[in-house]
């Protein structure tokens, strides 16, 4: 079987020999050394046939001739003669060593990182600090320390603790997330609650803590609302987090500008594409030449992974990046449609807050209108502030 | 006679910083709660806990689970040391 293997691939000879067959297989065998040697199928004629290695043709030639037999030898086959055949075809050679090159290495190299795991980090923040460690796709794997950038991770950042496993090809990253919020919110610093701004009280709504606040008190910024400190009848003090929302009558000042001179995009409807190919991070441009884009263009990238059969995701991206370019045209607005979008901009911004009453001023500066508004609304001024400075 | 309460010292959160670690002779360390790791290593783990640090030294040391804030280790514990974080 081996040797089979062998003939085909350094290429091979069928010889046939039906006249002057003077000795039996073994005697030509041996005399001839070669293998394989047998009888003709009948459908050829009497005889006998043999293989032989393409280097020792002409030899063979000599020894048949000096044996007095006539043997016919056919065209090359095996690999070579195939080599020989598709010597035009050299795209689909290079394609089959390509493929075979990319078979063997290509496990050497990370394809896939998957990640588990994480709820407030998103994937691509842990893909950054693998990144940053060294492990990212196409990557050599057989460099990479698991264990040890698991732990360079730790030490620059909040994680509980992240593992990483290679397996073949894939990277594994489980990631488990420090949950100070919990256990915070089981046992929360003890804290005050405070005004954030001026105003008279409406109404409180008290969770937690003490308070003596009454409708209709004016309070200053920064003035305790509700207190987390609990003094206790024998004499001691008991520390809590105060919680609540305080309402009061606050009164407000807003000052904003528009100018008059407004400039608006508008496409030109020239657009601009270049694609690449990003294979094992490597970024390879796959159209021609270079583009002078405009200084005045949009840049939208799209970025696509290919998978095969629609669902083993290979690490090769096909990025597009598409130029819109536009210009800027310049417009004067009218000091009533400047007004009219200032009115626009301070309504969205009061929309979630009751108010009691609005006053507004507009003036004309140079080249822009001014609007200022002043106005009375309720609001929640309740704002924490811990008791202990903590580290 | 009048009696004079001692007033309670202000708690500034240092006097208690509450977890509990416990020895299955020298080859199993549960720790509650862990906040995070900082050092893993086959022989060497350290760990973030409520107001202190943890270390672990040892051999074949492996963090076998690590959830709901309870972490358990095994491996064999040549040393343990606590040190209270600044």
């Amino acid at each position: 079987m081996l040797y089979r293997l062998f003939l085909f691939l350094v290429g091979y000879y069928r010889i046939t020999l039906k006249e002057g067959l003077k000795a039996s297989n073994r005697y030509l065998k041996g005399r001839l050394a070669v293998s394989f040697f047998s009888r003709l199928p009948s459908s050829e004629g009497k005889g006998a046939v043999c293989y032989c290695p393409g280097y020792r043709k002409a030899l063979l030639q000599k020894r048949f001739l000096h044996e007095g037999l006539t043997a016919e030898f056919s065209s090359l086959r095996g690999f070579p003669a195939f080599l020989y055949r598709h010597r035009l075809r050299v795209g689909a050679l290079l394609g089959i060593v390509f493929g075979i090159l990319l078979t063997v290495f290509s496990g050497e190299f990370i394809w896939q990182i998957e990640i588990t795991g994480n709820e407030l980090m998103t994937d691509g923040e842990v893909l950054t600090l693998l990144r940053d460690e060294g492990v990212y796709e196409g990557a050599y794997a057989k460099d990479i320390d698991a264990l040890a950038v698991a732990n360079r991770i730790l030490q620059k950042s909040d994680l509980a603790f992240i593992g990483v496993n290679i397996v073949g090809n894939r990277v594994e990253a489980v990631v488990l997330e420090e949950k100070r919020g919990e256990e915070e919110k089981k046992d929360p610093a003890p804290s005050n609650v405070v005004a954030k701004k001026n105003g008279v009280i409406v109404s409180v709504i008290l969770e937690s803590g003490v308070s003596k606040l009454r409708a209709g008190q004016t309070v200053s910024q920064g003035e305790l609302l509700i207190s987390g400190v609990n003094e206790l009848r024998n004499g001691g003090y008991h520390y809590q987090a105060a919680r609540g929302q305080v309402f009061a009558e606050t009164l407000n000042e807003i000052t904003i500008r528009q100018s008059l001179i407004r400039y608006e995009k508008r496409y030109t409807g020239e657009v601009y594409e270049e694609k690449s190919i990003i294979f094992f991070n490597k970024s390879k441009k796959v159209t021609k030449g270079s583009r002078n884009f405009p200084l005045t263009c949009d840049r939208i990238e799209t970025r696509e992974r290919i998978m095969l059969f629609g669902k083993i995701p290979l690490p090769i991206w096909s990025v597009t990046v598409s130029y819109r370019a536009f210009t800027l045209d310049e417009t004067v607005m009218t000091e009533s449609e400047a007004t009219r979008m200032l009115r626009r901009k301070i309504m969205t911004k009061l929309s979630t807050e009751p108010l009691i009453s609005y006053r507004e001023e507009v003036t004309l500066g140079e080249g822009e209108v001014v609007l200022k508004v002043t106005y009375r609304a309720i609001e929640d001024i309740a704002k924490e502030c811990p008791l202990f400075d903590l580290p | 006679m009048n009696l004079r309460f001692l007033k309670l010292p202000m708690d500034d959160g240092s006097l208690s910083a509450p977890f509990s670690l416990s020895l299955a002779g020298d080859h199993e360390m549960t720790l509650s709660p862990c906040r995070r790791v900082t050092l893993y290593e086959e022989d060497a783990i350290s760990l973030e806990t409520a107001g202190c640090r943890v270390a672990v030294r040892g051999k074949g040391l492996t963090l076998t689970s690590y959830r709901e804030g309870e972490i358990c280790i095994r491996g064999v514990i040549l040393t343990l040391s606590v040190e209270r974080s600044q």
